[in-house]
């Protein structure tokens, strides 16, 4: 199980939406392109195969809900905003491909720890989880990291949640989560026993 | 922005350091009935057994003279009082305050049961056959039979939190749970597979989730469902991962600690 560091809670301030940033779009004819995808198996194929071939129902119905327009929608608006407050962030740093094709939201720089520290952005239709359980019953974002630190070369990442079933306001929290070699050796496995797998069954892009 | 800072553990534990030693497993298994659930508890070492069904004890004494002749296995006295409620009859009649002291009662024997086998130095590991039935316990315990509850809407979190809870006070010896098989289902669609029934968060508390499974053409054998642990074991090498007579405790932890001897699961 990986590490959890610290879990905090953001309370936002009027100041801090003076303080955004335009993030980098490319765009044509006005209209925002999204960033290209490598043709292949990216890691949100595999984890899809291996949620599968494991039968993870939860993660199934968690596949369903991209079926949702307005769900993922909210996400993307999450990700933009809450993305536009961390001026020092790289945001959308592009694609690796080893060990598998995969983009994460951004990276940025872990000063205490002079080491680099992926950051995710996730829309959560639940109420806020404890950092215990987040790791616990988030399979597919703690996959999700370990895959990432492979890929970017870190060992840290971190979560920004947004639990929007908390009444009467959702509530912002970042939970910075460690890996140990260990940790993501076994994740290198996994994705090295599933790979060949996932290409067989079409799980490709 | 302001920050609050929740710290990542309120409390710290500490116990004796014995370099070397793997830390204590807790496995859940589930599967359809016949598969080798109550089978695969019983290989588990230095095993006391708290029996909610009466099927367990034959299952466990089988396993103990077929394989482990000599074996200790820690049975509690008065077996009977965690399986034999009252007459059906009685049960359906009962009120619901009643209903909820009697099954109050219950589950306390139950924990009871389990703590005193904490207190046993050579107990090792804590089976409960099935933690499904416990779960059935808990909420009965919280609401009433089942049948009882009317139009009022369950509240899973109070049961759910009591189980878990309870799981987590048992775990420093070793795990091993059986649960049964249900339907498992997206949305309203079934799927062609089963999912462990009761106790839902049960995949993510364990260090491993297994289903067994029994067909003529391939005898007995264990898929991973999910582990915490090894994330190597999600997907396909975590499918048919033990067969046949490999399919024991100790077999399935040096799976889920490769740094790990036979040895240290005896």
């Amino acid at each position: 199980m990986p590490t959890l560091i610290s879990e905090t809670d953001v309370k936002l301030e009027r100041a801090d939406l003076c303080k955004r940033i335009v993030l980098p779009r490319d765009t044509v004819d006005n209209f925002i392109v999204p960033p290209a995808r490598t043709p292949g198996l990216h890691l949100s194929g595999l984890l899809r195969y291996v949620a599968q071939k494991s039968r993870i129902t939860s993660y199934l119905d968690q596949l369903d809900e991209e079926a949702v327009p307005l769900r993922w929608a909210l996400g993307i608006a999450w990700e933009e905003f809450a993305a536009s407050l961390y001026p020092d962030m790289v945001w959308q740093p592009g694609e690796v491909s080893d060990p598998v094709i995969m983009t994460c939201d951004g990276i940025s720089h872990l000063s205490d720890v002079n080491q680099p520290c992926i950051e995710e952005f996730k829309c959560n239709r639940a109420r806020k989880y404890s950092g215990a359980d987040m790791l616990k019953k988030k399979w597919l974002w703690t996959c999700q990291g370990a895959g990432y630190c492979l890929g970017y070369g870190c060992e840290f990442v971190r979560w920004h949640v947004l639990s929007v079933m908390e009444f009467p306001d959702p509530i912002y929290t970042k939970y910075l989560v460690g890996f140990t070699n260990k940790e993501l050796g076994e994740m290198r496995k996994m994705i090295e026993n599933n790979r060949a797998g996932a290409i067989a069954e079409g799980y490709c892009e | 922005m302001k920050d609050t800072v929740v710290p990542a553990a309120q409390k710290v534990e500490f116990e004796i350091l014995k370099p070397g030693a793997p830390d204590k497993l807790f496995v859940c298994v589930f599967g359809k009935p016949g598969t080798g659930k109550t089978r695969l508890m019983a290989t588990a070492p230095g095993l006391g057994v708290i029996p909610l069904q009466r099927k367990t004890r034959r299952t466990v004494e089988d396993v103990i003279k077929d394989l482990y002749p000599g074996r200790k296995v820690w049975w509690p006295k008065n077996h009977e009082e965690f399986y034999k409620y009252q007459n059906p009859m009685a049960m359906a009649m009962m009120e619901r305050e009643d209903s909820k002291k009697f099954y109050r009662d219950l589950v306390n024997r139950v924990k009871v049961g389990c703590w005193s086998l904490l207190d046993l130095p050579e107990v090792k590991t804590i089976g409960i056959d099935s933690n499904y039935t416990l779960y059935q316990m808990i909420v009965a315990a919280h609401y009433g039979k089942s049948g009882q509850l009317g139009s009022d809407k369950t509240l899973w979190g109070p049961p759910n939190d009591e189980m878990r809870e309870f799981l987590t006070s048992l775990q420093p010896k070793h795990l091993v749970v059986t649960t049964e098989a249900k339907a498992a289902y997206q949305g309203k669609n079934a799927l062609d597979y089963d999912d462990p029934a009761g106790y839902k968060s049960i995949g993510y508390d364990a260090n491993v989730l297994v289903e067994t499974h029994f067909s003529v053409a391939d005898g007995f054998w264990l898929d991973v469902r999910m582990c915490q642990d090894r994330a190597a074991l999600m997907g396909e090498a975590g499918q048919h991962l033990l067969s046949g007579d490999m399919i024991e405790f100790k077999y399935l932890a040096c799976e889920l600690r490769p740094d790990s001897s036979i040895e240290d699961w005896e």
